[in-house]
């Protein structure tokens, strides 16, 4: 024993090993208990449970599933899938290639066809491991399929994925420098092709060739020169010469596939050195969106889908492209060549310092394009050419017109609304009426198939209201032609018609005039609607109303008859300038510091229709921050003297939240159910909301999971049971909300699948705007307009939370480009802002019921989205009426602008953060800040109020109880640190004791 | 107190102790210079302490002080990882360890390394017997 005790190198090797993993240990568990909530959602363990009482006989089954059975469940989704891509795909060219039939032989060319690209990256991705693929696609519907073609497109890409140099986007740190560098479309070059040795005999009756384009979150598409002179959204010279050397094969038939969400350049699609006969855009086609891809190319289903962008030639010739990307303050402060975050030697408060510092403060961005985004550009520039005013056709903004004209047929290839169909369609305007007490006209339209399949067809309806000297003297714009109404029919039959109706809300007309009466009025003049078959006919018709012909420079002669005037006497400034939600509230400027002008008269100047010349936008390249903006850039935040007025930890009463299902908002009940909460509690709710939100056993609250993203939720959260959808530009590209509605309740049939998980909350639908085709999540937001977004993203919402599904809509707002994301103050009209950007984010929560918004990383103007009063106070609760909880986007530990102080205080009301690093700095805040602690109850109770109107509480009486728990993984790992521990304390103990039992025998 | 007669009684491990010493140091002077937005005066507290301990244990030839040497570099190591990896989160949730920024990937070797050498030295003999003297 003596020996065993005295032998110190045992034991001193013992204590340094032990100790060292105790260390190593006490990080670790440090870390997991902070991400607890994030590790319980990958294991599918909760941190709390509930308890039953046994006793009560309520009916808790709030939200159930529609369906008997998961396979039901899963074959309606599938068929759901599907319906999705059948309807969203755009017939662009087809000269009776297609559809094909079935049996007919076909080869595969492009690697996007052996490796397509379901969705993006980023929170927005869905695991498509199981997803189908176009050789089994093909297959299936009946093609004749060669497939050594297809698997060797696939060896090739699999060989690039390990030599590291398959397609990819710059990832989500990339620097806006590197992002070009770190892009690659990695098409293989026909030489490969043609040295491959695969056969092309009994498979040259169709060729397809699948041209592929990227996006995904963090980083937006490279927008400078890509390879070759070429822009990435133009075909480069290895597609070009691949589109040669299958024309070249001699094949029957060549289709094009566009596999791409983002709006691409295709004035190639009629050249005559490639012979394609057909082209089909199908976007992001999500898990199984390639069944559809190829029953559509047999036949078996009619495509119907309409572009929900403008495709046009270059595809940097919108206004908006020339203010795209990163832009910093001329003053922004560099040291030794690198930017040290702070302006004009000022630190801007939130900033880390850190080597990110350059994200957080000095970046800007001016949306000098006005409302001029999209086919709103477009074809109101055109209107001005025909009209022959605000010298539309000069030399500005030129990129494809031949000459020093614009022109718009040249700049443009496809409309906003363009599709074709295997059949023909003939609209014909029957009649309009208005009903005056709705405010809604109703179009009813005559759709007649005109050709020999059956098919469905898109009823878009237009409006124009005019442009007057009113607004040109006061900086109001109109757009020529604005998406008022829309409708989809169901399958009609050749030969066959139909009547649809379509309502317009009179208030789509209405224009926000933010100069003079600073809200939305409706202008005395002319007014139109017009249907047709995308914007541009649709104005097509317009102008031929107002007597226009091919003679002044129309494309082509509109038909007048489709189109209905009326005319408003005198112009209205109170119908629209309440809220129709909160009666009294007055809506006016919000964004009066978002205009760069308020900074100084004439800091910028906005693309005008009154002078397309001199106003087209030009870069705005050295904005020089003001010691105003700077001053604007802080916190400005003024804490108050603590508040003990304020109770936490109330006994006085015991209610749990079930019992506050179905209460209103404004009930004193909720203020007992607060007084119960803990600051701890509070700080938890506030604090720690990422990805899930913690068990608040004071109220019987139990733990629930939020999951990613637009596309559907993330496998990874839900077991692995859920389906991926199409990307949401297929979505919208269906212009059927019945479609989007049953997406919606197959979001929340899949958050119910996993009880145990409780996923209450869903980070979607994603809804900005498509401000440009390079923003890199394009793939997860719905359109450049904005009412075809907020009518989509309203069916989409209120179908999930019927479902008990808390819809986080994002990102909440201007949220447009990924470059700076973080931070970038963003400038423009306020006009725009609420004319498009805030659109349907309006129709979620106002139409949609919407109960739940993430705020954005951008600042609007100087002010951070998330700290933005105007935006979330005024806007959001009080016009809009929302009542619910806004989360900020994914907090770090380093993203200090994104301030919790600032945020409560102006409507943010939780933090989108997995670790718990927040709560106890919240604690310290609340007490020492009566007004952080007013706020931080304020926004518990906007939390309360959205979860106890979810799943949150499915399956609990009012009676039950919760109880935090401490999942096995916790608990095995505090018995490591315990065991390892005392193991460390034992070896130390007994070499202490070896070295004194050697004092004793008189040794060292 | 005669120094050098000290150090002429000083086996290998002390060295080693040192060695760990001096990594401490470097790894104190790194951390500093990181220039950390959650700069902790812990970490720094526990680096300090765990070198004034060695010195201590190596002047008083007490060999167990190493132990309270390297629990003292581990307690500020804690505090450092903790505060800093949590800083770097979303990089490396993003990018993996590839996402940690140079300056702190060497200042978490060197602190590793300091501990482990005072780990090993505190296994080693600190002084040399009557034989090797």
């Amino acid at each position: 024993m003596n020996f065993i005790i005295r032998n110190k190198t045992v034991w001193s090797v013992l204590t340094g090993v032990l100790a060292f993993l105790f260390a190593l240990l006490m990080v670790g568990t440090f870390f997991a208990v902070s991400y607890a909530s994030m590790i319980n959602k990958e294991l599918g363990v909760s941190s709390s449970i509930v308890v039953k009482d046994e006793n009560s006989n309520e009916d808790t089954n709030y939200y159930k599933s529609k369906f008997a059975n998961n396979d039901e469940l899963t074959k309606w989704q599938v068929e759901l899938c599907e319906q999705i891509q059948g309807e969203g795909s755009v017939l662009v060219e087809n000269n009776g290639a297609l559809p094909a039939d079935k049996g007919t032989s076909v080869t595969c060319f492009g690697r996007s066809s052996a490796d397509i690209i379901y969705g993006g990256t980023g929170s927005g991705q869905v695991d498509t491991a199981n997803a189908a693929t176009m050789k089994k696609a093909l297959i299936d519907a009946g093609f004749k399929v060669n497939e050594a073609m297809l698997d060797w497109y696939s060896g090739k890409v699999a060989d690039l994925k390990t030599a590291k140099t398959d397609r990819s986007v710059a990832g989500m740190w990339t620097e806006y420098e590197d992002v070009g560098a770190a892009t690659r479309i990695a098409e293989i070059p026909a030489a490969e092709v043609e040295a491959s040795g695969v056969s092309l005999e009994g498979y040259k009756e169709m060729a397809i060739v699948t041209i592929g384009r990227s996006g995904g979150e963090g980083a937006d598409l490279a927008a400078n020169e890509f390879t070759d002179g070429v822009h990435y959204f133009e075909l480069q010279q290895v597609e070009k010469d691949l589109l040669k050397y299958v024309a070249g094969l001699g094949f029957g038939k060549i289709v094009v596939l566009i596999n791409s969400s983002n709006a691409m350049a295709l004035d190639w699609l009629d050249n005559p050195e490639y012979k394609i006969d057909a082209c089909l855009w199908i976007g992001g086609p999500g898990q199984y969106g390639m069944n559809a891809v190829a029953k559509i190319l047999c036949g078996d289903i009619n495509p119907s889908g309409r572009f929900v962008d403008t495709y046009s030639a270059s595809s940097l010739s919108s206004p908006a492209m020339q203010n795209f990307g990163g832009y910093t303050f001329a003053n922004a402060d560099k040291e030794n060549g690198a930017y040290t975050g702070t302006i004009a030697g000022t630190t801007i408060d939130g900033v880390p310092g850190d080597r990110t510092a350059v994200r957080y403060a000095i970046h800007y961005l001016v949306e000098e394009e006005s409302i001029y985004v999209g086919y709103k550009y477009y074809e109101t520039r055109y209107e001005d050419i025909v009209l022959g005013r605000g010298n539309a056709n000069g030399d500005a903004g030129v990129f494809a017109s031949s000459g020093n004209k614009w022109n718009y047929s040249e700049e443009v290839n496809y409309p906003f609304g363009y599709g074709k169909s295997y059949t023909t369609f003939v609209q014909t305007l029957k009649g309009v009426t208005y009903d005056r007490e709705t405010d809604t006209y109703t179009l009813t339209v005559n759709v007649k198939n005109t050709g020999a399949k059956d098919g469905k067809d898109v009823v878009q309806v237009y409006g124009q209201s005019e442009y007057t000297e009113f607004d040109r003297q006061n900086g109001i714009e109109k757009s020529a032609v604005q998406l008022v109404g829309f409708g989809k029919t169901d399958i009609i039959g050749a030969g066959k018609d139909v009547d649809i109706e379509v309502e317009v809300e009179r208030k789509e007309l209405a224009t926000y005039d933010a100069k003079v009466n600073k809200t939305y009025i409706l202008e005395g003049g002319d007014y139109y609607l017009a249907i047709g078959a995308n914007s541009h006919d649709a104005l097509n018709n317009i102008l031929a109303e107002k007597g226009k012909t091919t003679v002044n420079g129309m494309d082509y002669d509109g038909n007048k008859n489709n189109v209905y005037k009326f005319n408003v006497a005198a112009t209205d400034t109170t119908s629209y300038s309440l809220s129709k939600e909160s009666v009294g509230v007055q809506i006016t400027n919000r964004f009066d510091d978002a205009d760069l002008n308020h900074y100084g008269d004439g800091l910028v100047t906005y693309l005008t229709r009154s002078d397309w010349q001199g106003t087209f936008p030009t870069s705005y390249e050295t904005l020089t921050a003001t010691k105003a903006m700077i001053d604007d850039l802080q916190f400005n935040y003024t804490p108050e003297a603590p508040d003990t007025s304020i109770k936490t930890g109330s006994t006085d009463t015991k209610y749990s939240i079930v019992m506050m299902r179905g209460v209103d908002y404004d009930n004193e009940l909720w203020d007992d159910l607060l007084n119960q909460l803990t600051l701890t509690e509070m700080a938890e709710i506030v604090g720690h909301s990422g990805y899930g939100t913690q068990a608040i056993e004071s109220i019987n609250l139990p733990a629930t999971v939020q999951a990613d993203g637009p596309q559907g939720i993330k496998g990874q959260y839900a077991g692995g049971a859920t389906v991926a959808y199409t990307s949401e530009p297929v979505m919208a590209a269906t212009f059927n909300v019945e479609i989007l509605y049953n997406i919606g309740l197959s979001m929340g049939e899949d958050a119910l699948r996993i009880s145990s998980g409780r996923i209450s909350g869903w980070y979607g639908p994603a809804m900005n705007i498509h401000r440009t085709p390079y923003s890199g999540r394009n793939f997860e937001y719905y359109s450049e307009d904005g009412f075809l977004s907020g009518v989509m993203a309203a069916k989409e919402v209120s179908a999930a939370q019927s479902m008990g599904l808390c819809c986080y809509i994002k990102h909440f707002a201007l949220n447009d480009q990924e470059t700076y994301r973080q931070a970038v103050a963003t400038f423009g009209k306020e006009q725009a802002f609420r004319e498009i950007y805030l659109k349907s984010f309006q129709y979620a929560v106002e139409d949609g019921g919407a109960t739940a918004v993430m705020t954005s990383f951008n600042r609007i103007g100087c002010r951070w989205a998330g700290a933005h009063s105007g935006l979330l106070n005024d806007i959001l609760r009080d016009e809009w009426g929302f009542k619910g909880v806004t989360l900020t986007d994914a907090v770090m530990a380093n993203r200090n602008w994104m301030d919790v102080g600032i945020g409560i205080e102006a409507g943010n009301d939780t933090w989108l953060s997995s670790g718990d690093w927040l709560v106890s700095k919240i604690e310290g805040w609340a007490k020492a800040d009566g007004k952080f602690m007013r706020n931080l109850r304020a926004s518990c109770k906007n939390f309360l109020y959205a979860y106890v109107n979810s799943t949150a509480i499915n399956g609990m009486s009012s009676t039950d109880k919760v109880v935090q728990i401490m999942p096995a993984w916790e608990k095995a790992l505090v018995s490591a640190d315990v065991i390892i521990g005392i193991f460390a304390v034992a070896a130390c103990a007994l070499f202490v004791l070896s070295t004194l039992k050697d004092f004793k025998f008189g040794k060292e | 107190m005669n120094i050098g007669e000290i150090i002429r009684n000083k086996a290998p491990g002390f060295y080693v102790g040192a060695a760990g010493a001096v990594m401490a140091l470097v790894t104190l002077f790194v951390y500093i210079g990181m220039g950390s937005m959650y700069f902790s005066a812990l970490v720094v507290v526990g680096i300090l302490a765990g070198i004034v301990i060695f010195g201590a244990s190596a002047l008083f030839n007490i060999r167990v002080g190493l132990v309270l040497s390297y629990v003292c570099y581990m307690f500020g190591l804690y505090h450092f990882l903790a505060l800093e990896i949590n800083y770097r989160m979303d990089s490396l949730i993003v990018y993996g360890l590839g996402g940690l920024d140079a300056i702190f990937v060497v200042a978490t070797i060197f602190y590793i390394v300091s501990i482990v050498a005072t780990i090993v030295a505190s296994c080693m003999r600190q002084t040399k017997t009557e034989a090797e003297a």
